[in-house]
């Protein structure tokens, strides 16, 4: 079991700059997932971990050991590929026993953990099956397999459920924490989806054209989002978002968007506020915080419903208010029609302001 | 009664069918055969079943017959002898210097082309600059007509002008004009023979090594890497078995070529000195086709072919086998 720690990492393939100061502490035992859209540097940071990548400057410790130097197999790390990397020529005991031989792990420990690994993954049966015979949940399962047998102090994992049909990806990501949860090895795991960032995560760290946008927990990176691209990124449907100047109106401060104002929430109160009249601001209200209008409180506006889409337990409207278009994750029985107006009731008081020049989130 | 009205409504349908036929154009017709499976497919066919009689089956019945028969360019038909010409190339001394010469030829060939082939293909695929160049130039003996390149070797090895025994005495090898004959004596030629040969097949062995080579997804040798394999275990464990199905088939080819090859030895040393370097298909030439006596000729080529056939028949279960996976 180890930390891992990540000191004004840097990487440039020539003048791409990858990573840009990445510092990240992933405590023992955590499951940290590295999130962000393609191209913003998670993979190559990962790498960086691992060592098959050599950082441009920075340092990286694993446990209290500075690893900037130590070549790839002697970091005790595991890496689980997304396309699994299996070794083809061999069938599943030899692709779990390679790195232990290699080793020099004695024959008696070797069986045990394999089994013990096997079992927990449910491919006791598929041992002497080449990667080629295998389906790819079990390449994946191998894939984990391997890195489990090797019991390393830390696991890299790099989209490991990218290659499953969706059925089996959430099935397989609940049985990734259910292993967390028994092995407890600090985990680095990198993914593009959201979702899985959410589902599994300790602490998600958000990455853009390689800069670190927040790290927090998923609750954390939902509830206040630090800038405008972590708010659209975690949550779907996303964060609508309009333009809008921050403006006193009748002895309230009001985001107006020029056809509607919406009162400040609750958190850009005070002196915040007060700094931020005349600004420029994007206004940011979640799907799920627009309701159908009972009484229960809320900002209420009359919406055109422009598009309805039934998802059984719901249904996602697009709906306009003088101009402004957004989406809201109604009750089926609100009665969304296409074309007919809805009374709705906007919950303000969650809702995220942000700086439109900076994009950083205004709060105080 | 039922069956006799059945079998008047069958002729009466069978006339009407031929009566059908009988308005068909002959261009019609023709393409209702065409559409015959088995006539199609046999026709398709015929070409490499004609090439096969004529330039294969033909030629190898008429060695078949010249190996029992006494032949000459002047009386190709000549009497059947029955096993005198075999008996008479087993006790020929140089054919066994030929034989023996051509498993060394090609065994040393194929294992120096192998290794440094093998070399050659990592270097080849190291990231650096002007990588591209390197690469066509490495090329360049595999391009260059073999008798060209012989001519050059043929003056670099040469007993006045050798470069390679200048660069040897200015490096302190041996004295000036004191190096080597390499043409000219029985060990030395057969090193060049073997050195030319390597030289020209070996940008083959690296292109076809370099390319399984890089078929390799990168990330299962990262993942090599990272179960604590070096480069050497890395080759072995798992690069060597991903693309040994390539470079079993590439040596099998290279065998099968190597040892049917008189290329090297006529453009050389034409067997020199004193026969000592004929290979059998070269010695076969001089004596069949030279000097004439075709049936000892036609002889000699039948001792390549339980070799050849053996490594025909692997190179096709190979095939096979890899049709059925």
């Amino acid at each position: 079991m180890a930390t891992v720690r990540l000191e004004h990492i840097y990487k440039k393939f020539g003048d791409v700059i990858a990573v840009n100061d990445l510092s990240l502490e992933i405590r023992d035992e955590e499951f940290l997932v590295l999130v962000g859209p393609s191209g913003c540097g998670k993979t190559t940071a990962l790498r960086m971990v691992a060592g098959l990548e050599e950082q441009t400057s920075g340092d990286i410790f694993i446990g209290d050991r500075l690893v900037n130097d130590v070549p790839p197999k002697d970091r005790d790390i595991a890496m689980v590929f997304q396309n699994y990397a299996l070794y083809p020529h061999m069938d599943v005991t030899d692709n779990l026993s390679f790195g232990l031989k290699l080793w020099h792990v004695v024959r008696d420990e070797i069986k045990r953990r394999i089994e013990d690994a096997a079992r927990m993954l449910g491919i006791d049966r598929l041992l002497q099956r080449k990667p080629r015979e295998l389906s790819g949940g079990q390449r994946q399962r191998v894939a984990l397999g391997r890195a489990i047998v090797r019991e390393p102090k830390v696991f890299l994992m790099d989209e490991p459920l990218s290659n499953l049909d969706a059925k089996l990806r959430v099935q397989t990501r609940a049985d990734l924490l259910k292993l967390h949860q028994r092995v407890k090895t600090t985990t680095i795991y990198v993914t593009h989806d959201q979702v899985e960032a959410m589902t599994m995560g300790d602490r998600i760290a958000v990455m853009r054209d390689g800069l670190l946008q927040q790290l927090d927990t998923p609750e954390g990176l939902y509830a206040s989002p630090a800038n405008l691209f972590v708010a659209g990124f975690i949550g779907s449907p996303p964060m609508n978002f309009f333009r809008g100047t921050v403006r006193q109106v009748d002895g309230q401060t009001m985001v107006d968007t020029g056809s509607v104002r919406v009162p400040l929430p609750p958190r850009v109160a005070g002196g915040a506020a007060r700094a931020a009249l005349g600004r420029e601001v994007v206004y940011g209200i979640r799907p799920e915080d627009i309701e159908a209008q009972n009484g229960t409180g809320g900002w209420p506006v009359r919406a055109n419903i422009e598009v309805v889409e039934y998802l059984g337990n719901e249904v996602q409207v697009h709906a306009n208010v003088q101009g402004v278009t957004f989406v809201a994750r109604l009750s089926p029985r609100a009665g969304a029609r296409v074309g007919e107006d809805l009374p709705l009731s906007l919950h303000t008081e969650r809702a995220h302001v942000f700086d439109a020049k900076t994009e950083d989130a205004i709060s105080g | 009664m039922a069956e006799v009205e059945r079998s008047v409504s069958d002729v009466a349908r069978t006339t009407a069918v031929a009566r059908a036929r009988a308005q068909l154009s002959p261009r019609e017709r023709i393409g209702r055969l065409l559409e015959n499976e088995a006539v199609f497919g046999y026709l398709m066919v015929a070409p490499a079943i004609l090439y096969i009689l004529i330039l294969v089956g033909y030629p190898f019945a008429i060695a078949l017959w010249f190996t029992v028969s006494d032949a000459t360019v002047s009386q190709p038909i000549g009497p059947f002898t029955g096993l005198t010409n075999l008996k008479f190339v087993l006790d020929d001394e140089v054919f066994k210097r030929a034989l023996a010469n051509t498993f060394v030829f090609t065994i040393s060939s194929q294992l120096i082309q192998m290794v440094f082939g093998t070399m050659l293909a990592f270097l080849l695929l190291r990231h650096f600059r002007g990588r591209r160049l390197i690469r066509a130039i490495v090329m360049l003996p595999f391009t260059v007509p073999v008798a060209v390149g012989a001519i050059a070797w043929q003056w670099m090895l040469n007993p006045t002008y050798s470069v390679v025994n200048w660069v040897g005495a200015q490096l302190g090898f041996f004295p000036m004009l004191g190096g080597p004959n390499w043409l000219g004596e029985e060990q030395y030629a057969m090193i060049s023979i073997i050195v030319v040969n390597v030289w020209r097949n070996l940008p083959f062995t690296a292109i076809v090594l370099t390319a399984g080579i890089s078929s390799i997804p990168q990330e299962i040798l990262e993942a090599a890497s990272l179960d604590g394999a070096g480069w050497l275990t890395r080759w072995r464990k798992i690069m060597a078995p991903i693309i040994a199905p390539i470079i079993y088939i590439a040596l099998l080819f290279s065998l099968v070529f190597t040892f049917t090859d008189m290329t090297v030895v006529w453009l050389l040393t034409k067997g020199s000195p004193v026969n000592s370097t004929h290979v059998i298909a070269s010695y076969a030439f001089v004596t069949g086709v030279i000097s004439g006596g075709l049936g000892r000729g036609a002889a000699m080529s039948l001792f390549l072919f339980p070799v050849l056939l053996v490594g025909a028949l692997m190179l096709l279960r190979n095939l096979k086998a890899r049709t059925l996976d």
